[in-house]
């Protein structure tokens, strides 16, 4: 068994088993706090415990290109290096070694190691909005730069932008009919 | 990979969901959790596999908020009523605040979510409420149980109920469960 149990999120206590997956809520019996309790399978399964790779028995083995010691188990999907079990990490479906792993989450790459994107679109539009000459004409910049790069991990729409674009434009053609009505 | 661009659905969106600053997204293998900081977007990502369970618990926000509402309404409807005039004036100020009323009651009571793996327990402040957070846990279960093997609620609680006197409750995030609480009068 796992050895763990689910707890209340108010009261941090353990909460009875008769209380799981009942799809209603029930109160805590410690603090009374009103939950629906959902556990799944992985609740009570075995938790998978580090492993630390198998040693090099025969000649004819391959070794993990880390430890040269440790029979090779799988390949990175990446680099093709051989790992084994100790420096196999598992990444979504694939498997990765730990060098891949730090390349991929530095450069931005691997989109299931991203934990941080920078969306410029937001910034044109903040940019566009600040009631400056210069600002809308980095917001028009920023547009032209990376309004056609798609690097997002989730959809989204191209409405920030257009927006962005159009304050841009709009403050422009403001500052340049105040221009206009001040030198002519 | 398993989730790629373009794979994801939105769990917490619509006008009558969610409007906070994070967003949960249903991946194929996992869900992401994004939240808006700036210009910038942070993910989290609590694989299916991974998920011990899912809490909701319902609080008192939402309720509160509706009934400092209806005390400022009814203030401003008695003082419209008293003073008679420049009614649209009074109308501008209690038909926005009568919307805000209507929309924070339809969208239901409040709730905070957590999702508990084997070693810790995190926040879904997206889904804040109970409706939402149900609809969501409808459409995670059956990917959830399938990621894990199988097996369905009321097995699982059967056996986790059979299981019971060998589980040692250890709570993730190294916090021990609270002390029972000290008798009254004390």
């Amino acid at each position: 068994m796992a050895g763990t149990v689910i707890f209340c999120t108010r009261c941090r206590a353990p909460l009875p088993a008769g209380q799981y997956n009942l799809h209603r809520m029930t109160p805590c019996p410690t603090c009374g706090a009103d939950l629906i309790v959902a556990a799944f399978p992985a609740l009570l399964a075995d938790t998978r415990t580090g492993r630390i790779g198998e040693r090099v028995i025969a000649d004819d083995q391959a070794s993990c290109f880390y430890h040269t010691s440790k029979k090779a188990s799988v390949v990175c999907d990446r680099c093709g290096r051989f790992l084994c079990e100790l420096c196999d990490i598992e990444v979504g479906a694939g498997h990765l070694c730990p060098a891949c792993v730090a390349a991929g989450s530095a450069a931005g790459g691997e989109t299931e190691l991203d934990v941080r994107r920078t969306y410029y679109d937001r910034l044109a539009l903040r940019l566009a909005i600040y009631p400056t000459l210069i600002t809308p004409l980095f917001a028009l910049y920023l547009t032209a730069r990376h309004g056609r790069t798609r690097n997002e991990i989730v959809p989204r729409g191209q409405g920030t932008w257009i927006a962005a674009v159009t304050v841009a434009v709009a403050q422009l053609l403001g500052w340049a009919g105040l221009g206009l009505y001040l030198f002519l | 990979m398993a989730a790629e661009h373009g794979n994801y659905v939105c769990l917490t969106q619509g006008w009558l969901k969610s409007s906070r600053m994070t967003t949960l997204w249903l991946g194929e293998d996992h869900l992401l959790q994004e939240t808006r900081l700036g210009t910038s977007h942070l993910y989290h990502r609590f694989y299916f596999r991974d998920m011990h369970g899912l809490i909701v618990r319902r609080t008192g926000t939402g309720a509160a908020f509706s009934a400092i509402l209806i005390v400022v309404l009814a203030l401003l409807v008695i003082l419209m009523v008293s003073i008679g005039e420049a009614i649209p004036v009074w109308l501008g100020l209690i038909c926005p605040l009568a919307a805000l009323l209507i929309w924070n009651i339809a969208r239901g009571p409040t709730c905070t979510s957590y999702v508990q793996t084997a070693v810790h327990v995190r926040h879904l402040p997206s889904l804040g409420r109970v409706k939402m957070a149900v609809a969501a846990l409808q459409i995670l279960r059956p990917r959830v149980t399938e990621a894990q093997g199988g097996g369905s609620p009321e097995d699982i609680r059967t056996a986790a109920i059979t299981a019971a006197p060998t589980l040692m409750p250890s709570a993730p995030g190294g916090e021990p469960p609270l002390p029972p609480p000290a008798p009254a009068g004390r």
